[in-house]
């Protein structure tokens, strides 16, 4: 299995093989545990997120379409959802009702990702994210790793809301800015 | 909501940062509005960051047996899985002799295959379709060689994968992406040096395409698939059929 390019698990792991879901895990488990564990704090709580996802992703693989991302993103993402969800419930807010299928989306067309991923690690990436303002960045976080909808950042940091739209639009385009020039030699297509 | 303001909440949209009404209608916007799904699109970079710029955790050793453990346990909406299909309908798998019965012939020789891939339901189908799949896999778990396909040559939006196992003496294309448009039937077209490859199956499931032949693909020097229209013959020239794959093998 170890040839096999992510689509083609997915494929495998539609048809019902279980060692394609194995290879997709030893593949991408130890990112996604690391993410939803970021998200939750929690060992036990981290863990059953990304069981669930990858439950998910059993259930779902045939409705993974290549041309709207990679399948990379495609797990990531439902890992991300998973933990929301839980680390809500853990907390005791009202569970969000989140995105059905970020596939339907289209790939960024530059497909940059899979370019800059390729070269890029974790350390240079957390330096991107602490080159942003503090104010942009914390909005973001609070969004991405505490799973706050916007307004709900708004009542928490007492700011408006078009503030925290304002703040979270900028941010992330600093934040896609300087992994471009990290990824690709200053080559962007940033206005 | 005016359009400015939809396109407002792209951002939140991708950091799944909405609530439920804005999300709502921000994925009924999304439907209509190209430069809404364009801006989102552009977000995922930045968002796949954040995905992985995390300091790495353990998970503990036992997880992944947990998650195929729950996934064993999940019922399938589908046919049985391959891993478990019946001895008896799991084809044998033989190395095909290489001779070329056109060898010497022709300098090009077209093999040329229809099939239908409209036969559901019946137990001949699924019978089929387990038994490709299996021989798919097989070849790839052995495969030596490997070619990918992601854009030139291929229709918009699909992608695809050829391996090829010298010792089962077979290779394996599978392309995935295919849009439900082109569900109907298909002719390969495979262009070679002395006809030493030839299609031994084929099969459509969902987006996916699966095709196995037997024989080096080293030897061919192109291959395409072509939508039929299940009118026209398979031997007609004309009308010229859409070209749904058109790869170029550089023989060995």
């Amino acid at each position: 299995m170890e040839e096999l390019t992510d689509e083609v698990l997915l494929q495998l792991i539609h048809l019902g093989n279980e060692s394609a879901l194995g290879a997709l895990y030893d593949r991408h488990g130890k990112a996604a545990y690391s993410l939803a564990y970021r998200m939750l704090g929690d060992v036990h709580a981290a863990e059953d997120a990304v069981q669930e996802a990858f439950v998910n992703v059993w259930r779902r693989a045939g409705s993974f379409r290549n041309a709207r991302g990679t399948a990379r993103t495609w797990v990531m993402a439902v890992v991300h959802h998973r933990s929301i969800d839980i680390g809500r419930k853990r907390r005791g807010i009202a569970p969000r009702e989140l995105p059905l299928d970020l596939t339907l989306l289209p790939a960024d067309s530059h497909d940059t990702w899979s370019e800059v991923s390729n070269t890029l690690d974790r350390a240079l990436l957390k330096e991107c994210l602490e080159q942003i303002p503090l104010e942009q960045r914390e909005v973001i976080e609070l969004a991405y790793f505490q799973g706050h909808t916007q307004r709900e950042i708004a009542e928490l940091k007492g700011i408006p809301l078009g503030t925290v739209k304002g703040r979270v639009r900028i941010g992330l385009q600093k934040l896609r800015g300087l992994v471009l020039e990290l990824g690709l030699g200053g080559s962007t297509d940033e206005p | 909501m005016s359009h400015d303001e939809l396109k407002g909440l792209a951002e939140g949209y991708a950091l799944s940062a909405l609530d439920a009404d804005e999300l709502k209608q921000f994925e009924a916007h999304l439907d209509a509005c190209q430069e809404c799904l364009a801006s989102v699109a552009e977000l995922r970079l930045p968002v796949d960051a954040l995905s992985m710029m995390n300091d790495e955790a353990e998970p503990a050793g036992n997880l992944r047996e947990r998650i195929l453990a729950s996934a064993r346990a999940e019922p399938r909406n589908q046919e049985q899985p391959v891993k478990s299909a019946p001895w008896w309908l799991r084809p044998v798998l033989r190395p095909i002799p290489v001779a070329a019965v056109f060898a010497g012939l022709v300098a090009v020789i077209m093999v040329v295959a229809v099939w239908g891939s409209q036969a559901d339901g019946d137990l001949s189908s699924v019978q089929r379709r387990l038994s490709l799949t299996y021989d798919g896999i097989e070849i790839m778990a052995q495969a030596e060689q490997w070619w990918r396909f992601d854009g030139s040559g291929i229709t918009s939006g699909a992608a695809g994968t050829l391996a090829y196992s010298e010792e089962i003496g077979a290779a394996c294309l599978l392309v995935w992406g295919l849009a439900e448009a082109d569900h109907f039937n298909y002719q390969v077209r495979l262009t070679e040096a002395d006809g030493a490859v030839t299609v031994r199956k084929m099969w459509r499931y969902d987006d996916a395409m699966w095709l196995i032949l037997d024989g080096d693909p080293n030897l061919l020097q192109k291959l395409e698939i072509m939508l039929f229209n299940g009118e026209t013959s398979p031997d007609s020239e004309t009308p010229p059929l859409p070209v749904l794959i058109d790869i170029p093998l550089t023989a060995s």
